[in-house]
């Protein structure tokens, strides 16, 4: 039988316009001729063995790409085609539709505000009609949505929802620079809104003061534009990413750890998601939060602005931007890497055969390790009262602290033994198995995983932890020194 | 090679072809010859698309492809199409259907007329896409 190859195809079939073959169904003539041209494999097919949108197989007039029609059998005189499919599409220029742009208008005070904007060739009155039409719901009025909420007020933004269920306390102001001394102990969303409120007040704010679980963020999230994710946990962000996903919304999303940050888009136009390039989180306790770890005040300001940055442009439809993208930037030395993110077509949420179908059907406690109930071995702790009680008594027990250093020079804890996690298998013999070993950290939850660490590794002495960590132990008063810090 | 030539009249007929189809997509196959792989006609396609979506979206029947190689017997060196009141970039649609080795000219025509043209080129490995100068 013969094969004909388009002259387009040609050249990874050494330049052959036909071949000769004699299997008789179009499985069989693909494996033929991969085998005889195995550098046709990698362009017919892609890394899931598909074959490429680019390539139609035709038996004489008759179309028979689709997989259905591979076994059948082809008569000996017919002639099988491999043709080149020419298609395409116009990118879609923004996320807000010509005709929403099209009901907006401006009035002279906004011309006088926005001139700078209207001034720029790529965004003028079209770009900025767009940016007044657009609906954005910002998630965290924290450290990154502080630049992230300001700067979209300041461009225009239409409408702009912020939900936070926290309240701004002292340690908030060194970085969330939307609030100020004066709202101490206020909700973030409102303090927020006042903010937004003194910079445009033609901004409709819609503030939720909610903590967002499974079975609140669709309604809360559906019907916006696009979703910036501020947020500052694993749980939030699989939560936001799967909800986004669920919704067709495109996210921005943005995240930093001491003087690091990143910045990506995900789900814009069925592209890849936060789970395409993190299919899990990392073992609870293994990454301190960034409120264990910490994060220099500009930081969030940079990594907040990008993201800010990015969402404008998607709202406008200008520019390269971080669909698939993954950006990086190290705040210290001052460097920067852009990663490709491919879509994973087997993802739980995004693929064409996902798992998940609704939030509210998955377990995002279980997923990201926050079930402590549910350890394989249930692990004993001291409250902060216990320990203390022990240690005043002078029993002997060894305590070791598996913080970061920086954790230790801001509260070092009295004759403790300093012990990272990482060596703690290997440094078991510097444990006394007679006497109960307690572990501490900030907030009680990697001493846990370094107990059961240790446990893995086959120490059998007595194990406890302190229940809510370091944290917990402040307000406890030794009698020989007085308060703690 | 990092370039595409096109001469005064290619891209005056490219630009015909875009204003024609406007305020669709526009397409047409680009060939060349043995001697000289370059640009040295080009033959308008019919978008086959619905006209539903012919204003985003183009497509050509594959035998029309295989009637022109087989006739013209000619070096098929790129194809070409439009894209109406939108920017000259690939969209991820387009990207999709790059055959690698193959040049794809896009055209922005804005409000009917011509506003921008670019080359791309997909890596002989399928990997990532290069713009050409043109």
């Amino acid at each position: 039988m013969k094969v004909y190859i388009s002259a387009t195809l040609r050249n990874f079939f050494g330049r052959n316009p036909v071949i000769e073959i004699s299997e008789n169904n179009i499985k069989e003539i693909l494996d033929k001729l991969t085998d005889e041209y195995p550098e046709a494999e990698k362009i017919l097919f892609d890394e899931e063995g598909n074959l490429r949108k680019f390539v139609q197989i035709y038996v004489g007039d008759e179309n028979k790409t689709q997989k259905e029609f591979w076994s059948d059998e082809i008569k000996d005189n017919s002639e099988v085609l491999l043709l080149p499919a020419v298609a395409g599409g116009a990118p879609r220029e923004s996320i807000i539709s010509d005709d929403r742009r099209k009901a907006v208008f401006f009035d002279d005070s906004e011309v006088e505000r926005f001139g700078r904007h209207l001034l720029l060739k790529d965004i003028g009155v079209k770009g900025q009609k767009r940016i007044k039409a657009a609906r954005v719901a910002v998630i965290g009025a924290g450290a990154l949505g502080s630049p992230v909420i300001q700067y979209l007020a300041a461009a225009g933004v239409g409408t702009i929802k912020v939900i936070d269920f926290d309240e701004v306390k002292i340690e908030n102001l060194q970085s969330q620079v939307i609030h100020t001394s004066r709202d101490l102990n206020r909700p973030k969303v409102a303090s927020a809104k006042d903010k937004v409120r003194n910079i445009n007040r033609n901004i409709d704010f819609e503030a939720a003061n909610v903590k967002l679980e499974a079975d609140n963020i669709v309604s809360e999230i559906d019907g916006y534009d696009l979703v910036i994710d501020c947020s500052d946990n694993f749980k939030a962000r699989y939560l936001i990413n799967d909800a986004c996903v669920l919704c067709k919304i495109p996210l921005v999303f943005g995240a930093i750890y001491q003087f690091e940050g990143q910045v990506g888009i995900f789900n814009l136009d069925g592209g890849p998601c936060y789970r395409c390039q993190f299919p899990a989180p990392p073992e609870s306790g293994l990454v301190p939060t960034c409120a264990e770890g910490g994060a220099i005040s500009p930081l969030p300001g940079i990594i907040g602005s990008i993201q800010a940055n990015e969402a404008l442009k998607l709202i406008i439809g200008i520019g390269e931007h971080l669909d698939g993208k993954f950006l990086t930037i190290d705040s210290l030395y001052l460097t920067s890497k852009i990663l490709k993110i491919k879509k994973n077509h087997s993802c739980p949420i995004c693929s064409a055969g996902a798992g998940i179908t609704g939030v509210e059907d998955f377990d995002y406690e279980e997923f990201c390790g926050l079930k402590e109930e549910e350890q394989e071995i249930p692990v004993e702790g001291y409250t902060p009262e216990e320990l203390a009680a022990k240690i005043e008594s002078g029993e002997p027990i060894t305590i070791v602290d598996v913080r970061e250093p920086h954790e230790r020079a801001i509260l070092r804890f009295p004759n403790a033994i300093v012990i990272p996690i990482g060596q703690l298998a290997r440094r078991k013999n510097e444990l006394n198995p007679e006497q109960d070993t307690v572990f501490i950290c900030k907030e009680g939850k990697r001493s846990i995983l370094a107990i059961n660490t240790l446990r893995e590794a086959g120490y059998a002495g007595p194990l406890y932890n302190l229940k809510g960590g370091v944290d917990a132990m402040k307000d406890i008063v030794f009698s020989h020194e007085g308060a703690w810090l | 090679m990092s370039e595409v030539i096109l001469s005064r009249e290619i891209l005056r007929e490219l630009e015909e072809i875009g204003k024609r189809a406007y305020p669709d997509e526009g397409c047409a196959i680009l060939l060349g010859d043995t001697d000289n792989p370059g640009i040295k006609e080009v033959k308008e396609l019919k978008n086959t698309e619905d006209k539903e979506f012919s204003k985003s979206f183009f497509q050509v029947n594959p035998i029309e492809i295989l009637d022109i190689e087989k006739e013209k017997n000619a070096v098929i060196t790129g194809f070409f199409h439009t894209h109406p009141d939108q920017r000259a970039v690939l969209s991820k649609e387009d990207e999709d259907y790059m055959i690698p080795g193959i040049i794809y000219v896009v055209m922005s025509i804005v409000k009917g007329s011509f506003a921008d043209i670019r080359a791309y080129v997909k890596e002989p490995d399928c990997g990532g896409i290069r713009e050409f100068d043109i």
